[in-house]
C-alpha cells in the first residue's frame, strides 16, 4: 500500500460521507445517514490499515500522515455529535473538513515514508499522536459551531451553545491526555517532561486558550458572543501549534517537533 | 472600580498592574533568578504561598481583594494575561534559560525568567490556591472530586515543577569504550561536577536501517525524489528509478574500496571489517541502450563517498542508512556500592541511586563506528510531586470526559 493508492480510498469514502450528509437533512433518515457515514469510515480506516502494515509502523510520522487520522476523526467527531444531537447540517461541515485536509494530502502529499528514527520508537508515541488528532477533530467541530452560531445566529438556543461547551470540554480532555503523554514519554526519552521548546509552548497556549473558553462560559454564560470569539482564537492557536510553528521563523531551527 | 465584590474589569487592572510592576522590577533589579530558589528556598516558599492562600482566605469577606480571587473574576484575566504572555513566549525567539543574559532589552526573549511573565502565573497559582481552599471548606465528595482532581493537580504540576527546577541536575557525560569516567559536565554552566556514579561503556553500537539507492543530480548531489529509491535489504533488486531500469546486484554491510584490476577509472569494494568499514553496493542501470554500472557507497570518516555517473545530469547515490535504533551496553556503579549493568537505549534510560542515565548522543562523524557515547545524568528530587499531579490532572480529564458525555444540564465540574 502506498500513497498512489490513496485516491480509491478517499474517492469512496468521501462519497459515503457526503451521502450519510445528505441524508441527515431528510426527515426519518437518520439510520441510513449514520450507516453511510459508518461506511466511509471503514473504508477510509482500512487504508490507515494497510498503510500501518506497508510502512512496518504507525503512519503517524509525517505531516501527510497526521492529516490521514484527522480527515478520519472528524467524521467520527460529527457522527458522535449527530447521533447525540442530530444536527442536520453537522455530518455536512464534517465531511467537508475532512475532504479539505484529504485534498491537501492528495494534492501535496508529504510521500517521504521516513522510516522511524530511534526517539519515536516508543509505546508512548502512537497514543501521543492520535489523541491529540482526535482531540483536533472535536475541537475543530466546536470551531464551526462557534462560526456558524456567529455568522448565522441571532438567538442561539441553550442547547446549541451547551453542544458547543460539550464539544470543547471533551476536546480538552483529549488535549489534556495528548500533552500529559507528551510530558511523560518526554522524561523517559529525554529526561525532563517539558522543555518549552516551540511545540510544547504553542501546546500549553492551546490548553489555556481552551481553558479560558471554559472559565469564561461559567463566569458570563448569556455572553455567548464573546465566548464563540474566544474559541475562534483557540481554533488559531491550534492552528499554530500543529502546523503554524513550521512556517514561525523563531521556532525553525530549535523545535524537536518540526517535520 | 474595585468596590466588592470585584468585577472581571477589576481583574484586568490587576493584571496591567502587574505587568507594569514586573516591568519596573525587571529594569531594577535585572531577570529572575531561578538558582536562587534551591533547597531549602523552593520548600520555604511552598509553605508561605500555602500560609498566603489560607490567609486571604480568611479574610476574604473583609477585604475586596480577597474575596476576588478566589473566583472566576480573578481566573478568566488570570488566566487571559498569563495566555497573552505565553503567547508573546511562542510567538519570539527565545534564549536558552541557562545563558547569562536575554537577546533583547526588555527580557522578552528569556520569558521564563521575565517578572511580568512570572507575576502573571503566580496570579494564577494563588487563584488556583485560595479557589481550592474555599472549595475544601464547602467539599462534597461526587461534586468537588474532578474539581478537585485538575485544580490540585495544576497547582502540583506548576509549582513543584518551577519550584523543584532549582533542585533538577542535567550532567553530560562522555565515556570512551572499554573506558570508565566519573565526572560529567553540568548542562547549565559547563562546570565539572561529581555525580558519584563511575560509568563504564562496553560497548556502544548502532542498528541500521537498509541502505537505499536514489537517483541524484550530479552537480549538487541532492536526491531527485525521495518517493522513488531501491532498498537494499534484499539483493539482487530492481527498479525503474527516473527513467532508469537499476538493479542492486551486491550488497556488502562492511568493505573497503580495492584497486580495480582491469578497469583504472573506477574501483571495486571487498569486505572487510576493519574501522571505518563502509556498505558498498553494486549497481547496474540501464536506460535507453545506455547501460552503467559499478560500486556506490555512502562512504565513512575512513573512505570518500562514491557515485555511479549516469548521464552529464544524474547519478545513483547511496546515502548513509539511517539508524534504526542506538544502544549502549554498560555498567554503572554508585558511591554506596549499588551496581547495575544494563543495555541502554533511547526511551531506556537506566536507574541509580536516585539519577537517571540516559543515552543522547555519539560520535556523528564516526557514525556506527563510534567510539564514545553521550549521556545526560538526571536527578530530578521534586519528580514524584509532579507525577502526582500529572496524575490528577488525567483523572480530572477523564472526569470531564464522564460528566459532559451525555449531560444535558450544563453540570458543574
Amino acid at each position: 500500500m502506498s500513497w498512489d493508492s490513496f485516491i480509491y480510498f478517499a474517492v469512496p469514502s468521501v462519497l459515503f460521507w457526503f451521502l450519510g450528509a445528505f441524508l441527515a437533512w431528510k426527515p426519518l433518515r437518520h439510520k441510513a445517514a449514520v450507516a453511510s457515514t459508518l461506511i466511509g469510515l471503514v473504508i477510509f480506516f482500512s487504508y490507515i490499515v494497510a498503510m500501518w502494515i506497508s510502512l512496518e509502523r504507525p503512519p503517524l510520522r509525517t505531516m501527510g500522515e497526521t492529516r490521514l487520522w484527522y480527515s478520519f476523526f472528524l467524521p467520527v467527531a460529527g457522527l458522535l455529535v449527530y447521533s447525540r444531537w442530530r444536527y442536520k447540517w453537522i455530518l455536512s461541515f464534517s465531511s467537508i473538513m475532512a475532504l479539505v485536509f484529504i485534498c491537501v494530502n492528495l494534492f501535496k502529499p508529504e510521500i517521504h515514508s521516513k522510516t522511524l528514527m530511534p526517539a519515536l520508537q516508543s509505546p508512548w508515541f502512537a497514543p501521543h499522536v492520535i489523541v491529540y488528532m482526535f482531540a483536533y477533530a472535536l475541537l475543530g467541530a466546536s470551531f464551526l459551531m462557534a462560526l456558524w452560531l456567529l455568522v448565522r445566529r441571532k438567538n442561539p438556543s441553550e442547547e446549541e451553545i451547551q453542544m458547543t461547551d460539550g464539544l470543547v470540554n471533551v476536546g480538552v480532555a483529549f488535549l489534556t491526555f495528548g500533552m500529559l503523554f507528551g510530558a511523560l514519554w518526554a522524561k523517559e526519552a529525554w529526561g525532563h517532561y517539558w522543555g518549552w521548546d516551540p511545540k510544547e509552548t504553542w501546546a500549553a497556549i492551546t490548553w489555556f486558550a481552551y481553558l479560558l473558553y471554559i472559565h469564561f462560559r461559567r463566569l458570563r454564560p448569556r455572553n455567548w458572543k464573546a465566548a464563540m470569539a474566544i474559541l475562534l482564537i483557540c481554533f488559531v492557536c491550534l492552528q499554530m501549534c500543529w502546523w503554524g510553528i513550521n512556517y514561525l521563523p523563531s521556532a525553525r531551527a530549535t523545535s524537536v517537533h518540526t517535520y | 472600580m474595585f468596590s466588592k465584590p470585584w468585577k472581571i474589569k477589576d481583574g484586568i487592572l490587576v493584571g496591567c498592574g502587574l505587568i507594569l510592576v514586573g516591568l519596573l522590577l525587571q529594569y531594577l533589579s535585572g531577570r529572575i533568578e531561578w538558582e536562587i530558589f534551591a533547597w531549602p528556598v523552593n520548600i520555604l516558599s511552598v509553605v508561605f504561598l500555602i500560609i498566603v492562600s489560607l490567609v486571604i482566605h480568611l479574610l476574604r469577606s473583609r477585604f475586596g481583594f480577597c474575596g476576588w480571587i478566589s473566583s472566576l473574576a480573578s481566573a478568566v484575566p488570570a488566566i487571559g494575561f498569563s495566555l497573552a504572555l505565553t503567547i508573546v513566549m511562542g510567538l519570539t525567539r527565545q534564549v536558552p534559560s541557562q545563558m547569562p543574559k536575554a537577546a533583547d532589552p526588555i527580557g522578552i526573549s528569556q520569558m521564563l525568567r521575565f517578572w511580568p511573565f512570572v507575576l502573571c502565573y503566580t496570579w494564577m497559582v494563588l487563584t488556583l490556591m485560595t479557589t481550592v481552599i474555599r472549595r475544601i471548606s464547602t467539599f462534597k465528595w461526587k461534586k468537588d472530586i474532578p474539581f478537585m482532581l485538575s485544580h490540585i493537580g495544576l497547582i502540583l504540576v506548576i509549582v513543584c515543577g518551577t519550584l523543584g527546577s532549582a533542585d533538577l541536575l542535567q550532567l553530560e557525560m562522555t565515556v570512551t569504550e572499554g573506558k570508565t569516567e566519573s565526572k560529567a559536565v553540568s548542562e547549565v554552566d559547563r562546570s565539572l561536577q561529581d555525580p558519584g556514579l563511575s560509568v563504564f561503556l562496553k560497548d556502544f553500537s548502532i542498528d541500521e536501517y537498509p541502505p537505499k539507492v536514489y537517483v541524484v543530480d550530479r552537480a549538487s548531489r541532492k536526491i531527485v525524489n525521495r518517493a522513488e529509491f531501491i532498498s537494499a535489504e534484499l539483493v539482487p533488486s530492481s527498479q525503474n528509478l527516473s527513467g532508469w531500469e537499476v538493479t542492486v546486484e551486491k550488497a556488502l554491510p562492511f568493505a573497503a574500496p580495492a584497486e580495480a584490476l582491469i578497469r583504472k577509472d573506477s574501483i571495486s569494494f571487498e569486505p572487510w571489517e576493519g574501522d571505518g568499514a563502509v556498505h558498498a553496493l553494486f549497481v547496474k542501470a540501464r536506460k535507453d541502450g545506455i547501460s552503467k554500472d559499478g560500486w556506490i557507497s555512502p562512504g565513512s570518516h575512513e573512505f570518500e563517498e562514491r557515485v555511479l555517473d549516469l548521464d552529464e545530469n544524474f547519478a545513483l547515490k547511496v546515502p548513509s542508512p539511517a539508524p534504526r535504533r542506538y544502544s549502549a551496553d554498560m555498567a554503572v556503579t554508585s558511591r554506596k556500592g549499588e551496581r547495575v549493568e544494563k543495555t541502554i537505549a533511547v526511551n531506556e534510560p537506566l536507574k541509580i541511586d536516585g539519577w537517571k542515565v540516559y543515552l543522547v548522543d555519539y560520535d556523528n562523524e564516526r557514525g556506527r563506528w563510534s567510539k564514545i557515547a553521550v549521556f545526560e545524568l538526571v536527578r530530578d528530587p521534586w519528580i514524584p510531586f509532579v507525577y502526582i499531579g500529572i496524575f490528577m490532572l488525567l483523572a480530572g480529564a477523564v472526569c470531564m470526559l464522564s460528566l459532559s458525555g451525555g449531560r444535558k444540564t450544563n453540570g458543574k465540574s
